[in-house]
């Protein structure tokens, strides 16, 4: 069992981070917070953990894709209608708040034009874990943390000029 | 990885050398390729760009408050672009413009662009700090910070009536935008609730997030400073959107608020603005830094940190400088070259910015002497024992928290010569 000090002080540490990652892997905050959760669950049931940081983030996002694929239409239902919701309910109808709800909305679709790994690896970048942790959590070679994270980030930049251009011909 | 000895580095290599994820030899290997290859050079940038653009397209996945509602803070390496131009704009809109604040508005179009570089190198500094305190079971309060803002800025100057104005009207508007800071009591076994707490778990997300991405915005930033000195200058080509200063963070602002309403956001535009400055004597003396006469010229990149000193005459000075924190009110820099360290402190933000510099003689040993940021702790499956991986050779120390806090107390004993800092076109 990891002992209980040490689980408050990952817990302290990584908690926060986690449910970012999550959240911006998910695009939902609540289901972010449920899995981050049962990653900790996860690590108070082990021995100890060496290297924490890529083994909480390699728990989550195992987690993140065995859900995905179990529950891939329902959640998308489930996504758009909560989208829908919160869109409705924006509380200032000012152009801001609706071009800053407007580029979320691009960023996240550009993220997701991006494969799973790639995907993984740049945002576990964003994280602040360092080659070794994300090859460690993706089981990559530390040498070609290198060119995944090249091609995700050339990919995503990509992706979202287009969905920019799309946005700008379109009318408002 | 590539044997980027002779070749030409591939695109990974790149982004692993950026990154600071090469060890010490490959990196050299690089940076002395790229230092001579023009092409790579702009294979480098073009990297650059990209790294910064899709910190700012991750970022921009966040939710930020609606009234009243609850922030990430600012995570990332280059990340909180989008971040910041929100809530500076939020900020921007709550002031209401008054006919009694119409008088101030253009400048505070200017500050905005310097409030954009207030929230992430404070919170990467101060974040950084507060780990590693909060880590050694004290508590640093906001209280104490502000005292650190003081004592950064020593002699900084009496504010003019219209910066106090500015200042107070920026700080009220960043905090209702953003709830201030406060350490978070480290949680107990019981999971939290799904309620963000303001204040409380928010903060630790901010503290823990960037505190992580310091750790790895100064990585890379270590290993662009372990370049053969001339290199920076090549790999810094292609910057147009950086040649007018005053009007790069604001163009930059509402660049990535609208997605480029004046048209596609290049990568390079994505890239913010660098700002620059002409540090000359307060007392028209002839002054020095170490062996350097002022005046000098410091351009620093909002968008990457990064900063670049120049003499007079334009020309690269040996001497660096980095970004050590900033605030509303105050921009910390420490100097560096071959034999001397110092510090740059300046506050009053503003067109024209009232400090203090200082300097001191270095022997070699002091300045080879790299402080180790908390090691990566890597495991090695075979033996599954923990083995500390230091990310570099030598870290620039004005990074790490613990030398922030030494750099502080060596240079109280520095001699101060009081400078006046003037925004200027970058050379």
């Amino acid at each position: 069992m990891v002992s209980p000090e040490r689980l408050t002080t990952l817990f302290a540490e990584f908690h926060a981070p986690l449910v970012r990652f999550l959240t911006r892997r998910l695009g939902d905050r609540d289901r972010a917070e449920e899995l981050a959760q049962e990653t900790f669950v996860r690590a108070m049931k082990q021995e100890t953990i060496m290297s924490e940081r890529s083994w909480l983030f390699a728990v989550a996002s195992n987690l993140v894709r065995d859900e995905s694929r179990r529950d891939a239409r329902q959640r998308a239902r489930l996504e758009l209608l909560h989208e829908q919701t919160k869109a409705d309910v924006a509380e200032e109808p000012e152009s801001t708040s609706m071009e800053r709800a407007a580029d979320q909305a691009l960023a996240r679709r550009a993220v997701e034009a991006l494969g799973e790994r790639d995907r993984d690896a740049l945002l576990m970048r964003e994280e602040g874990l360092s080659y070794e942790e994300i090859a460690s959590a993706l089981e990559l070679s530390v040498g070609s943390v290198g060119t995944t994270l090249s091609r995700a980030r050339r990919r995503l930049m990509e992706a979202y000029e287009e969905l920019q251009a799309e946005r700008s011909v379109r009318p408002a | 990885m590539a044997d980027g000895d002779r070749d030409h580095p591939e695109e990974g290599t790149i982004h692993a050398w950026l990154d600071g994820a090469l060890s010490a030899g490959e990196s050299e290997a690089v940076s002395a390729h790229v230092a001579t290859c023009a092409d790579c050079g702009e294979r480098v940038a073009e990297a650059r760009g990209l790294i910064a653009g899709a910190s700012r397209v991750v970022a921009a996945l966040d939710d930020l408050p609606a009234a009243g509602g609850v922030a990430w803070g600012t995570p990332s390496p280059a990340a909180p672009r989008f971040g910041a131009a929100e809530r500076a704009r939020t900020a921007w809109r709550r002031l209401r413009v008054t006919p009694a604040r119409a008088a101030i508005a253009a400048t505070l179009l200017v500050a905005v662009g310097i409030s954009l570089t207030y929230d992430r190198t404070a919170v990467d500094s101060e974040a950084l700090r507060k780990v590693r305190d909060q880590e050694s079971a004290s508590r640093p309060t906001v209280a104490a910070e502000q005292g650190f803002a003081a004592s950064a800025a020593p002699g900084a100057g009496p504010p003019g009536a219209r910066d106090a104005l500015l200042d107070s009207a920026l700080k009220r508007n960043i905090a209702q935008a953003q709830p201030p800071r406060a350490i978070a009591k480290a949680p107990g076994l019981t999971p939290p609730t799904p309620e963000p707490l303001p204040g409380g778990g928010v903060a630790a997300m901010d503290i823990t997030a960037s505190a992580k991405v310091a750790e790895g915005r100064a990585s890379a930033r270590a290993a662009r400073d372990t370049l053969a000195g001339r290199a920076p200058d090549l790999l810094t080509v292609p910057r147009p959107a950086a040649t007018n200063p005053a009007e790069a963070p604001r163009a930059v602002a509402g660049g990535m608020a609208r997605g480029g309403a004046a048209g596609l956001p290049s990568r390079v535009a994505l890239l913010t603005g660098t700002r620059c400055y002409r540090v000359e004597s307060a007392n028209a003396t002839a002054a020095m830094w170490g062996p350097e006469a002022l005046p000098l010229v410091v351009a620093v990149d909002s968008g990457s940190d990064r900063t670049r000193v120049y003499t007079a005459s334009g020309a690269r000075s040996e001497t660096q400088a980095l970004v050590v924190r900033g605030s509303s009110d105050s921009l910390l820099f420490t100097l560096r070259r071959q034999g001397y360290d110092g510090t740059l402190a300046l506050g009053s933000p503003g067109e024209v910015r009232a400090g203090v510099m200082r300097s001191r003689p270095t022997s070699v040993a002091l300045a080879d002497s790299g402080v180790e940021t908390a090691a990566v702790r890597v495991d090695k499956p075979a033996t599954g024992a923990r083995t500390a991986v230091p990310q570099r050779k030598r870290v620039p120390s004005s990074n790490t928290a613990a030398a922030a806090a030494e750099t502080r107390s060596a240079m109280r004993a520095a001699p101060a010569i009081p400078v006046v800092a003037t925004r200027v076109r970058c050379p």
